[in-house]
């Protein structure tokens, strides 16, 4: 991830604390602050690369601290506006910890031409794939009657989807624990699968 | 030309809210109630439930007047169309039984409403700004934070301290904020009458001691948990804004002499539009004369009146008083 979209991933994930702090006026979020800082860099730093960093491990986890700061600052501010702090905690450990899947699966994926191709066409179908397919699915009525728990477990697959769930007025309570393990599963399964595509690519020090 | 640029916005985005008129969601029931069981519930649906706690003796019977947080979009005339609760004993093998009598008679809310015009209501804050947020000491950590980070790409130690030492201060800075968003209380009577409006507005949580109830966002589940007797209820909604209404005594406040309680800042404004600030008015005194000073928060001077005079003001307990067609 170049050092332009980590800034960019930065300004982004604060940008509704600073926007709310510097315009008494203006609420932004009813929701998780913390969810929204999170989903900037779950956007951006999951994205395939065409080249990849000197040291994967060392650049996965540089991404992943530079999101702190942002991600502890929105934790704090949810936790002032009456938020549970187990739930928070669980919520902010389980985004943390699928950006670091994430990233690292794309890290890794950099390394050579067939776990780019296949980790890109897997980025495509889970990340911005089925968030489309969630949206659209958000204008289609839903059949009285029909069953939606399903479906929303299946879209848990997507980090995108999975943040932006947490980040509603009612997110932290309305997730359901087999979403959480969902979101890390499906992110511990792309690397797997990323690792063993590529598996003589040399990485740097952890 | 930023505080122009901050009435726009908050103008803009207050606008769509103010247009929907917001609805009670305390509407009283009569159950009857023969024990033994845990608890009650009355479901509404998805517009959440009441939970009575228990434990409710064999043979015990209770008539309680509790509320409900349906919706009823006709107010208190509508609610003979809105579907019942259905009433639910813990645990399901419980003994005992529940009905629901009807409606009850008088619905506070109602009655609320009637004397609404006295108390110029139609004035009152949207209650939204009202939540914590960032302060310039954690936002300038973070963003310092960042220009490091982004600097010292190279230094991974250093970036793992610098990353550290910004999440827990920011955390720590930020979490400190929860001051200003407990629970806020609005008095605010027209000068002259009897009565005023006191409004409680909190996030998340409140107690359901008020005769009307407002949620923002409109039609969000409510949960409402009382206890044995049907008293001391609360209302919890995760990530709504809750407003509870009631009326008491209108404040003896007058320029010439304060009957009510000391009041920390004072803020008067003109028939012209004009904000002055006062020093702290004491029980006993006059009004102080004009001073230099800030300006009220924005959220309590949006939406009022024009050509009126008001009082806004803030009591040493933390209760924030607004008097319209106050007379300095």
């Amino acid at each position: 991830m170049t050092r332009r979209w980590i800034a960019v991933a930065f300004l982004a994930s604060v940008a509704v604390p600073l926007l709310e702090g510097v315009l008494p006026a203006l609420e932004l979020a009813r929701g998780s602050l913390a969810a929204l800082a999170l989903l900037p860099w779950l956007a951006l730093a999951s994205a395939p690369r065409s080249a990849a960093e000197p040291g994967r491990w060392r650049a996965t986890l540089y991404v992943a601290l530079c999101a702190l700061p942002p991600l502890a600052l929105g934790a704090g501010l949810d936790l002032a506006r009456g938020a549970d702090g187990r739930p928070l905690a669980v919520a902010c450990c389980t985004g943390w910890v699928l950006l670091c899947l994430w990233t690292a699966a794309a890290e890794c994926a950099a390394k050579s031409a067939r776990a780019r191709g296949g980790f890109a066409v897997a980025w495509l179908v889970l990340v911005p794939g089925a968030a489309a397919l969630r949206v659209a699915l958000a204008w289609v009525p839903l059949r009285e009657g029909a069953p939606s728990v399903g479906g929303r477990l299946l879209f848990a697959l997507d980090p995108l989807v999975w943040c932006h769930r947490w980040a509603r007025a009612d997110g932290r309570s309305a997730l359901a624990p087999g979403e959480f393990a969902l979101a890390l599963g499906c992110a511990a399964m792309v690397l797997l699968v990323v690792l063993l595509r590529a598996p003589s690519a040399s990485g740097g020090a952890p | 030309m930023s505080a122009r640029l901050t009435r726009f916005a908050g103008a803009l985005l207050a606008w769509p809210a103010a247009q929907a008129e917001a609805e009670n969601r305390q509407w009283y029931v009569e159950l009857e109630l023969v024990g033994p069981c845990a608890a009650v519930r009355l479901e509404c649906g998805a517009d959440g439930w009441t939970r009575i706690e228990g434990p409710f003796l064999a043979g015990e019977e209770r008539t309680l007047i509790v509320p409900v947080p349906v919706r009823s979009p006709l107010g208190a005339e509508g609610l003979a169309a809105v579907p019942f609760p259905q009433v639910v004993l813990e645990p399901a093998a419980a003994a005992g039984r529940a009905r629901l009598g009807g409606w009850a008679s008088e619905q506070l809310a109602s009655r609320l409403q009637r004397s609404a015009g006295e108390l110029g209501v139609g004035a009152r804050p949207s209650g939204r700004s009202l939540a914590a947020r960032g302060a310039p000491a954690e936002l300038a950590v973070v963003l310092a934070a960042g220009g490091f980070l982004l600097g010292l790409r190279r230094r991974f130690l250093a970036c793992v301290l610098v990353a550290l030492a910004a999440a827990g201060l920011a955390f720590a800075l930020s979490r400190g904020r929860a001051g200003s968003c407990g629970e806020v209380e609005l008095v605010q009577w027209q000068a002259g009458e009897e009565h005023a409006l006191v409004l409680r507005v909190s996030a998340n949580r409140l107690a359901l001691d008020g005769e009307r109830l407002e949620v923002v966002p409109a039609g969000r589940a409510l949960e409402f948990h009382f206890g044995r007797d049907g008293r001391g209820g609360e209302v919890r909604a995760e990530g709504a804004q809750l407003t509870g209404l009631a009326e008491v005594p209108a404040p003896s406040l007058a320029s010439a002499r304060n009957d009510w309680q000391a009041l920390a800042q004072v803020w008067t404004r003109s028939a012209g539009g004009e904000w002055s600030a006062h020093p702290e008015w004491g029980v006993g005194e006059a009004l102080g004369p004009p001073r230099t000073g800030a300006d009220p928060p924005g959220w309590l001077t949006g939406a009022l009146p024009p050509g009126s005079e008001i009082l806004v003001a803030r009591s040493q307990g933390g209760a924030w008083v607004r008097c319209l067609g106050f007379a300095r």
